[in-house]
């Protein structure tokens, strides 16, 4: 396969395409100014009703959700499990308080990343390896179903690369994911695998 | 028309406000978004700051004017209109939102009211600074205004 051989472009990941929710427009604004200087492609919502159901019923138009989880109609922390939940995207939670990620763990639920808000442009940046890492973990539960396969060390050591590179961020073990070396074969979703062809032909 | 004397003048007011702590780093963070794409960006976000926590202000009001007040809803009203001034780095009117918090669940009516005052006053002191600032901007022209002036 011609794709084999090929690498990631270097404008890998720019047009990673968020979905912003932030109840605030003016934080919504900023995130938005600051994930289009990022190079990323942004859609943004002010409400999170609305937003579940557009990534329910379009969830290949995306590759990670941003989301302020300070909410005024519904419990925070039970929309954005729900959503992990339901939503097979990456998810990065954005809160005010310093000390989610500790009601997040007594709560028992599913481990997400948390920024602070408002939010720092270098810190947006780095989200895409929330995508890489999701799907390399998708790699470890091989799945051999009808949908595409794929050879994917070429993403394996760009990825690496990637990481050498910008590895400012200790919470993200990236690297205990990328230890694998043998070519394998798994399924990506549709609209990753359009993506990453999209990436790959340029 | 001097520039460079509107360009201090445009420096000495923005340090002032750093300063006297009307706004802290948070605003760098907002005048690092503009760019060519964006070039009235910081004055945008700022008027959107204004119009819609001019809104939350009033349903504070409303909410404060009731008969028996729900003091979780004042809460959570206030919790709003605070994470707003956190975003653009409006420190002292954050600042006030933190006291008013306070009091609210302290079902303290008397100490709501007298905080919301200043919370008013600072946010209204605020809009007439930053009003006065971007006026500034906009005179010394878009080719300098554009970039952050050296303080």
């Amino acid at each position: 396969m011609a794709e084999s051989e090929a690498m990631l472009p270097d404008g890998f990941p720019a047009g990673l395409r968020v979905f912003v929710v932030d109840e605030d427009s003016v934080a919504l604004r900023m995130l938005e100014k600051m994930l289009l200087q990022c190079g990323y492609k942004v859609t943004i919502s002010d409400c999170p009703l609305q937003a579940f159901e557009l990534l329910r019923a379009n969830i290949g138009n995306y590759d990670i959700v941003l989301i302020d989880v300070n909410l005024t109609c519904i419990d925070g922390f039970q929309f954005v499990e729900n959503m992990s939940r339901e939503i097979s995207l990456p998810v990065v939670v954005l809160s005010a308080y310093s000390d989610f990620q500790n009601v997040m763990k007594g709560k028992n639920m599913v481990q997400l990343t948390i920024l602070s808000n408002p939010c720092v442009l270098k810190n947006l940046k780095l989200i895409w390896k929330h995508v890489v890492k999701k799907y390399l973990n998708e790699m470890k539960s091989i799945n051999e179903s009808s949908s595409m396969d794929v050879n994917i060390s070429c993403l394996t050591k760009k990825s690496k690369d990637l990481v050498r590179k910008r590895d400012e961020d200790d919470d993200i073990a990236l690297k205990d994911n990328l230890s694998l070396q043998k070519r394998a074969r798994v399924s990506w979703t549709q609209s990753f695998m359009q993506n990453l062809s999209m990436l790959l032909i340029n | 028309m001097d520039y460079s004397d509107l360009r201090r003048q445009a420096a000495y007011m923005k340090k002032s406000l750093f300063d006297q702590g009307y706004l802290d780093e948070q605003f760098y963070q907002l005048e690092d978004l503009q760019d060519d794409v964006s070039p009235n960006f910081v004055e945008e976000v700022v008027t959107l700051f204004f119009k819609d926590s001019s809104r939350l202000l009033s349903n504070i009001e409303q909410a404060l004017e009731k008969n028996s007040p729900d003091f979780q809803k004042l809460d959570s009203l206030t919790h709003q209109f605070k994470g707003s001034t956190s975003s653009i780095g409006a420190l002292k009117v954050k600042h006030e939102c933190t006291l008013l918090r306070e009091y609210c669940n302290k079902e303290n009516l008397d100490g709501c009211f007298r905080t919301f005052q200043k919370v008013k006053r600072e946010h209204a002191i605020l809009r007439q600074k930053l009003e006065a600032y971007f006026q500034l901007l906009r005179q010394i022209g878009p080719a300098e205004g554009a970039s952050r002036p050296v303080i």
